[in-house]
């Protein structure tokens, strides 16, 4: 099941960026909300490298801004090639979901 | 650098504040970064974020598996990977280069200064034989240790031990950067011994007679590292 790690990690992309559209947010938020929403095994160790390779495809911006804990904390925020990709993301996830909906049905 | 510098300075007071497990995770963590190809201002920004993403778990108790993974080798190899993807084969020969002749500069730098404190009465400069160790030990070694730290950065405790770990447990690259170290030394030192006899090896290289070599070699520090600017200017 090594290939289905890959494409839930692929996924995860997606997921984030529309994490982070809904309103500003930081790493361990980001963590928090994939676990709140199932994504616990998936997402552990996972969401940092992600937020950096998202970063440098310019679908994310930080800010950096000091944290009530002390460090430094990168708040992030959506491109508009971000927001392009999340509506592509949603439809081609749409399609996929109606087209495996389809064959399981049968 | 200014903020390579403040974050540096963050990272030492606010790290206190994790608990003596968590600080061990994150000081293996800390030398695993430390020790890559990453740039300053990249080690430290890293490091600040999984600073702060540590101390938030740890004051909610949560596992740090859900922020590092079971992991901390792959969550810090997914992270270099990252910021490396975009790095170019020339970005990072370039690199090498540039870190390895800075290195090879201070270190040559000592030599001269101790060779002037042990004997003040002759120039400013280095013998043939330092000049070859400072060029294996930049251009061989140096990376190999980096490469060691990495692998043993969950291992270091107190100097004694890492001393310890280094003679008994050697990785495979390390070995053979060592074993290269030492061959290119030899070669170099048989090639020069044949061409020019064993006084070679005590001949003095005064600073006054190479400082356009050594200006050379700054300029190309230099050179590199505007190509390093345009080149992550870009990214």
């Amino acid at each position: 099941m090594a290939n289905s790690t890959q494409i839930l990690k692929g996924l995860l992309e997606g997921c984030i960026l529309k994490i982070v559209s809904s309103h500003e947010t930081y790493g361990y938020k980001i963590c928090e909300r994939l676990t709140v929403y199932g994504f616990q095994e998936i997402s552990e160790g996972s969401v940092y490298p992600i937020l950096i390779r998202l970063e440098k495809k310019k679908l994310l911006y930080s800010k950096m801004i000091n944290s009530p804990l002390g460090p430094m904390r990168k708040y992030y925020y959506l491109t508009e090639e971000g927001i392009n990709e999340l509506k592509n993301f949603v439809s081609s996830w749409n399609k996929i979901k109606k087209n495996i909906d389809n064959v399981l049905e049968g | 650098m200014l903020l390579e510098w403040r974050l540096k300075q963050i990272r030492f007071k606010q790290q206190k504040k994790l608990n003596g497990s968590n600080l061990y995770l994150y000081k293996s963590i800390t030398a695993y970064i430390q020790n890559s190809e990453l740039r300053g201002t990249e080690k430290e920004e890293v490091l600040q974020q999984v600073m702060d993403m540590m101390l938030q778990a740890q004051i909610e108790d949560k596992p740090m598996t859900l922020i590092i993974g079971n992991d901390y080798e792959e969550f810090c190899k997914s992270i270099i990977e990252e910021y490396s993807s975009d790095k170019s084969e020339n970005y990072r020969v370039m690199n090498y280069i540039q870190k390895s002749f800075l290195f090879m500069i201070i270190l040559l730098s000592l030599f001269a200064i101790l060779r002037k404190i042990a004997h003040p009465s002759i120039n400013l400069g280095i013998t043939v034989d330092s000049l070859i160790t400072s060029i294996a030990i930049s251009f061989i070694m140096l990376p190999a240790i980096k490469k060691r730290n990495q692998e043993k950065s969950s291992s270091r405790v107190y100097w004694y031990q890492e001393f310890y770990a280094m003679n008994i447990d050697l990785s495979k690259s390390s070995v053979f950067s060592f074993f290269l170290a030492i061959c290119t030394v030899g070669f170099i030192r048989l090639i020069l011994l044949k061409i020019f006899g064993a006084k070679i090896f005590s001949y003095t290289i005064t600073l006054y007679s190479c400082i356009q070599d050594v200006a050379l070699i700054l300029v190309i520090i230099v050179v590199i590292e505007s190509y390093k600017k345009m080149y992550n200017k870009g990214r």
